[in-house]
């Protein structure tokens, strides 16, 4: 054998040595993206049916009206916010209707139970309803409460006595609408 | 003249020769195998997703069978391959899971060809997973993707990631 053969023989062994024959590699990709929307909505639950609080008389000579309360409605809610947003506040107000004189009526949400997550409201406690709205949970973040009765914030009606001089017992009483609105 | 036959000589017999040795040794070198993605997926959660105020994302979000099309080639015809998924991201929420499984065996180019494994769902993480084994060439092997675990709780916003597929021949 010559040397240029040996030559040449030599650069064919390293060739294969060097030969990437197996394990060969090559990649390929594509972009994946999801948008996630901000929701915010609420509602009232069992419904938005209406209900109906009557002045009991005093069991006792001296003693004042009986105070009717009603819990039967809750506040569920979802919101799935941006990065930027800011907390959401759950107002209530009188926006029809008025109220019996010497009478007023009052609310308060309860603190969050249910089978939601994330950050769920505050309660701000006992309001006396106007045609103004008042904040009655605050803080809400990214959360839901739950669908449903039992879920969310309970809802405790009251009515007061603000002046008993004024109270009628003559009227058929009187109907008025509260609207829930979620905002910033 | 007796010059030029002996350089001709020596061309053929000394450097031809071993040259065309050398080009045969070299030709796995060229050979070089390729994988070819074709597609991608854009998805926007619907908000009308929440039916009533209280309830989450349902959360999972499939798309269609055919939303990725792989192909696999080389130069030459019988060879056995791996291939490895993962996904590098570029503004994600690692709550948000995205899983994908091979829905189809694509059109082998041959009937030795063939493709294994693949077929049940599969989380991509951000480290290369093997996905499913093949033998020979084939086209248009089809992938579906599952997004999970997508929820309120995480900020309402867009998502964006790169997912990697890697051949390997074996």
């Amino acid at each position: 054998m010559t040397l240029l053969q040996k030559i040449a023989s030599l650069v064919i062994a390293l060739v294969w040595c060097i030969s990437p024959a197996t394990g060969q590699v090559d990649t390929d990709n594509h972009d994946l993206s999801v948008t996630i929307p901000q929701v915010v909505i609420m509602d009232i639950e069992p419904s938005n049916s209406s209900i109906q609080l009557t002045l009991g008389p005093p069991v006792e000579a001296g003693n004042s009206m009986q105070l009717p309360t009603n819990t039967t409605k809750w506040i569920n809610y979802t919101c799935a916010l941006s990065p930027s947003a800011t907390n959401k506040i759950i107002r209530a107000q009188i926006t029809s209707g008025a109220l019996p004189p010497g009478v007023s009526l009052q609310l308060q949400a309860g603190a969050y139970t249910g089978s939601g997550a994330g950050t769920t409201g505050s309660t701000v406690g006992l309001i006396t309803l106007s045609a103004s709205p008042q904040s009655i949970i605050t803080g809400i973040g990214r959360s839901y409460t739950g669908n449903g009765s039992g879920q969310g914030h309970q809802l405790t009606y009251s009515l007061a006595i603000v002046n008993q001089s004024l109270l009628n017992f003559d009227t058929n009483g009187a109907s008025v609408t509260v609207t829930f609105t979620i905002s910033d | 003249m007796k010059h030029v036959s002996y350089f001709r000589k020596i061309l053929l017999r000394r450097l031809l020769i071993p040259a065309v040795f050398l080009a045969a040794a070299y030709l796995p070198c060229l050979s070089q195998i390729q994988i070819y993605v074709s597609g991608h997926w854009t998805y926007s959660v619907p908000a009308s997703n929440i039916t009533e105020a209280g309830l989450d994302f349902t959360g999972t979000y499939t798309s269609s069978s055919k939303q990725v099309l792989i192909s696999i080639d080389n130069d030459v015809n019988r060879f056995n391959y791996r291939v490895d998924v993962r996904r590098s991201d570029i503004s994600w929420n690692s709550s948000i899971e995205v899983w994908a499984r091979r829905t189809g065996n694509g059109k082998p180019k041959n009937s030795y060809c063939w493709v294994s494994g693949g077929t049940s769902y599969q989380q991509i993480t951000t480290s290369n997973q093997l996905f499913f084994t093949g033998y020979g060439r084939t086209d248009d092997i089809p992938i579906r993707y599952q997004l999970r675990k997508i929820s309120v709780l995480i900020p309402a916003t867009n998502y964006s990631t790169t997912i990697i597929y890697t051949v390997t021949e074996l």
